[in-house]
């Protein structure tokens, strides 16, 4: 009886599994092939083997100038959104404050509007209260991304916010802990799956977004994602590719620190992803 | 859970499936397919392949007036049905594409797998294509449009230019281009703009209109130098171009001003001739395209670049920011009040401008000099390529150089055609001259509406003029001054309407406005009269046009501030943009491939463009970056220190 439901479940396995061909296409046609190409670009000029685009990258103090600018933006508007967003996903969790999900939904509400719209409005905006994106390049940038990430800030705190354990919170105030130590103690160490995945969700975005900075600082701050844009533009394939490959890796090392703090929580399937 | 694996599973696989659809659909939108009515034999069947940039042709388009077929359509319906059509008879097709960039365009021959017969890019990628060997020559007698039409003075710009082969043989580019549009570069600019810092001597002694006067006459009279770009004035109020070419043009020349205003005041002088004059400036001009150890005196070497840095970076300070298409709405909007633009989108942003709020913008080619541009259609070297598609080639752009579908295309598109010919020329006089509004008044007369109400309506009609015994419509000529027409001053001007003669000057109901017709006779300085022979001249059927018919009577061709340059006043409106006097064209030139300087000239921009890492984000940064190691080094140490603790006291749990 019992090989018999083991087969049947093998069964079903496999049946679904034809439902998996869609995503498998799409995985190789869409991600694995592109990256392919992009590594045999940043390795060949003119179909050779080259190495040229990676000393062009390593000798340029203007590249990493880029690279160090982005981290530094990206850097700024996770923080600022983790300040923002974090107070914000505890009260719109806590049953106390919010009664029911309309004001959720009014935060996620902007994600649902293309982002390059948003930013033209926002551009127009900020020129209008006379903050001129040209002359405050850092500001009127960081101010819309802030704006466009704050979303994929607040609802991955805001899902792990829901199961926060109260109990520990009131037992670690009972036992003569004053806020901050509940904070640190019994709060902070709950939510840290949600704060990961947050700064996740907003750091490498923007490291590599740049219609937002092309358009709110009037093109003078440049992002990677524009040098790499740019470099592509000029018809040097070989060193944008080579440049999106450290955006890659970037990338890689990025999920490499979150899978191990996914290691570290038992359970941690709370995060978006 | 199982049930939401395959929700989402099934999902995905309509959205690809609906993705690839939409793929397919936008892709054959995108490449038009121009094919006969029946499915054609091979052999018979002759089809090729042209890339544009985006909107650069004539597009049927209905809703604001552009009632004709698509012109890439009529070409085919012509190539077919037109007996004069070495194609007559036969079946063609037209694959029309388009491209952004002339590098992506580039990249298109380079790479891409189908072969393109024709491509539009731009003067300097057709010399670097022609340098590599890439085009194929383009015999102009097989486009006997382009060679009766063009106009001379515009393709010798590009006639001059030439490209040497690896192998070190000269090419010249005539024999390989066929030129499509032309402009300048420019500054746009808004002389009532409200936020420019301008100081006035003894402004307090000044009404506030005069005030406002001299204020708008003192930035007519700046923005004729492109050192104004860099004036503390105009701080914060201009924008750009975010491209390398014309932002480095714009800063040689500013760099060079001194040389480049000296090489003017010898030409006004009469010192130098017109071609010395512009093979100065366009020494200055080119000097990127000179490597450092050439012998030139004007090269691209480490000083240059040290200097040209500078001022790039001086410049980055004053503006309002970087831009490649969004300066022009801008500009209409009142976010910027300066924009450094081509010819053909300040023709764009006037039109904006004016219905935007009624402002006024002027457009400007300084005095050191400008750029000219153009595109071209070139031919790509391809070995698949048969006898018969590189005829339809040649008959596509044979067709398109007819003067009457060059008219097409600027009316579509706004830039200028190489193209002259009697079709411009009317074109021209409809669009700017100020006798075309002359030869029309408007009458007036009552009528019913469907619903029986009764409302006025308004008629344009066309002006007769008594001519012997019969009336006839009123001509260009009988403006001028040495053909001046009797009849014009004897007031016998007529127009007709529902087959009855109504007298134009005679005051009554049934007409508005009236024709005001001495205004070429006298020394009406309200008039501006412009010389476009050079643009014109051979390409007119000379029984039938003089030199007269070349100039044009415009009100707002220049903008008239300073009395001390009547030769070559620098600003003005939108026919200047568009066809700006020969004054102006002797000082642009156009900007050769940078060669082997391009890989430096590449760096200096990407200096200018990362930027600034400024003091206070540098400070931020490391404090930032210090104290998130500290919290991970104290996390990690005080985990260790537990563990370590934890297994002593298993340890001695265990003991005891």
């Amino acid at each position: 009886m019992k090989s018999n439901k083991k087969k049947e479940a093998k069964k079903t396995r496999r049946f679904f599994s034809v439902f998996g061909i869609p995503y498998a296409v799409f995985l190789i046609l869409f991600i694995i092939i592109p990256i392919l190409i992009i590594v045999y670009y940043a390795f060949t000029e003119n179909g050779q083997f080259s190495i040229s685009a990676a000393a062009s990258f390593f000798t340029s103090w203007a590249k990493w100038k880029v690279l160090l600018i982005s981290m530094f933006v990206a850097l700024q508007t996770t923080i600022i959104c983790l300040l923002i967003g974090y107070p914000l996903a505890y009260f719109l969790a806590n049953k106390k404050f919010n009664k029911n999900t309309v004001l959720v939904t009014l935060f996620i509400a902007p994600m649902w509007i293309n982002f390059v719209l948003r930013t033209g409005a926002t551009r127009d905006l900020l020129t209008w209260i006379g903050v001129k994106g040209g002359r405050m390049p850092y500001f009127a940038t960081l101010v819309g991304m802030v704006y466009n990430y704050l979303p994929f800030v607040i609802l991955p705190l805001y899902s792990t916010m829901l199961k926060l354990d109260k109990s520990l919170m009131e037992a670690a105030s009972d036992l003569g802990a004053n806020p901050f130590q509940v904070f640190i103690k019994a709060l902070a160490p709950q939510t840290i799956p949600g704060i990961v995945s947050a700064t996740l969700m907003t750091f490498m975005p923007t490291m590599s977004s740049y219609v937002i900075s092309d358009v709110l600082s009037e093109n003078m701050i440049t992002l990677f994602g524009n040098y790499i844009n740019t470099e592509f533009g000029l018809g040097s394939w070989n060193t944008a590719s080579f440049m999106a490959m450290i955006m890659l890796l970037i990338v890689g090392i990025s999920l490499f620190i979150n899978l191990k703090f996914n290691k570290d929580k038992e359970g941690g399937r709370t995060q978006l992803w | 859970m199982k049930k939401n694996n395959i929700l989402v599973l099934s999902s995905i696989a309509i959205l690809l499936g609906a993705s690839a659809f939409t793929f397919a659909l936008s892709n054959t939108s995108k490449v038009k397919k121009v094919a006969s009515a029946s499915t054609p034999d091979v052999g018979e069947y002759t089809s090729i392949n042209v890339v544009n940039c985006a909107d650069y042709i004539y597009i049927k388009d209905v809703e604001n007036g552009y009632e004709e077929e698509d012109l890439v359509d009529q070409f085919v319906d012509y190539a077919e049905n037109n007996p004069n059509s070495p194609f007559y008879g036969k079946h063609v097709s037209v694959s029309y594409s388009t491209s952004d960039t002339p590098e992506s365009m580039y990249n298109e021959v380079k790479t891409g797998k189908t072969r393109i017969d024709l491509i539009c890019p731009s003067d300097y990628m057709i010399q670097k294509m022609l340098g590599e060997g890439m085009l194929e020559e383009i015999d102009r007698d097989f486009v006997p449009n382009y060679r009766d039409y063009c106009s001379p003075t515009i393709s010798s710009f590009l006639d001059n230019i030439e490209a040497t082969l690896p192998s070190g043989e000269v090419k010249k580019l005539e024999d390989y281009c066929v030129g499509y549009m032309w402009g300048t570069l420019g500054i746009l600019f808004n002389p009532t703009f409200n936020n420019y810092k301008i100081e006035i001597e003894n402004a307090d002694q000044l009404s506030e209109e005069e005030l406002e006067a001299a204020k708008e006459e003192q930035i007519i009279f700046d923005l004729r130098h492109y050192s104004a770009l860099w004036d503390k004035q105009y701080d914060g109020t201009i924008s750009i171009k975010n491209s390398i070419r014309d932002t480095l043009a714009v800063v040689d020349m500013k760099h060079h001003e001194e040389q480049l205003l000296s090489f003017r005041e010898d030409y006004v002088n009469g010192l130098i001739d017109k071609d010395e004059y512009n093979s100065r400036i366009n020494e200055i001009f080119n000097l990127y395209s000179n490597p450092a150890d050439s012998d030139k005196e004007y090269k691209f070497d480490s000083g240059t670049r040290e200097a040209i840095y500078k001022e790039l970076i001086e410049l980055k300070g004053n503006i309002f920011g970087l831009e490649v298409d969004s300066g022009k709405n801008d500009i209409v909007t009142g976010k910027i009040g300066i924009n450094l633009a081509w010819s053909g989108d300040a023709v764009y942003a006037m039109s904006q401008a004016y219905d935007y709020d009624e402002t006024t913008l002027y457009y400007s080619v300084p005095e050191e000099g400008a750029n000219i541009w153009f595109d071209g259609w070139v031919m790509p070297k391809n070995n698949n390529r048969t006898a018969d598609q590189k005829l339809l080639a040649q008959e596509f752009l044979n067709f398109i150089s007819d003067p009457e579908n060059a008219k097409k295309n600027m009316d579509y598109i706004g830039y200028t055609s190489f193209i002259a010919g009697e079709d411009i020329l009317g074109l021209i006089r409809e669009w700017y001259d100020y006798r075309t509004s002359e030869m029309y008044t408007t009458h007036v007369y009552t009528d019913t509406d469907e619903k029986g109400k009764e409302v006025e309506v308004e008629e344009e009609v066309t002006i007769l003029v008594k001519d012997g015994e019969e009336y006839r419509e009123l001509d260009y000529s009988d403006f001028l001054t040495d053909s001046h027409n009797d009849a014009l001053d004897d007031e016998e001007l007529m127009y007709e309407f529902d087959d009855e003669l109504y007298n134009v000057l005679n005051e009554d109901e049934t007409h508005k406005t009236y024709a005001d017709l001495t205004i070429v006779d006298s020394d009406d300085s309200e008039l501006f009269e412009v010389d476009l022979s050079y643009f014109f001249d051979g390409t007119l059927p000379t029984d039938k046009y003089q030199a007269s018919d070349m100039i044009f009577y415009a009100e707002d061709y220049y903008v008239d501030c300073d009395d001390e340059h009547p030769d070559g006043l620098a600003v003005g409106g939108d026919f200047y943009c568009q066809y700006p006097d020969e004054e102006t064209i002797i000082r642009c030139c156009i900007m050769q491939d940078f060669g082997e300087n391009n890989k430096y000239i590449l760096e200096l921009w990407e200096d200018f463009k990362s930027g600034e890492f400024p003091t206070w984000a540098i400070i931020l940064f490391i404090a930032e970056v210090l104290a998130a190691a500290g919290v991970a080094i104290y996390f990690v140490s005080k985990r260790k220190i537990s563990k370590n603790q934890r297994k002593k006291r298993k340890l001695e749990a265990k003991n005891s």
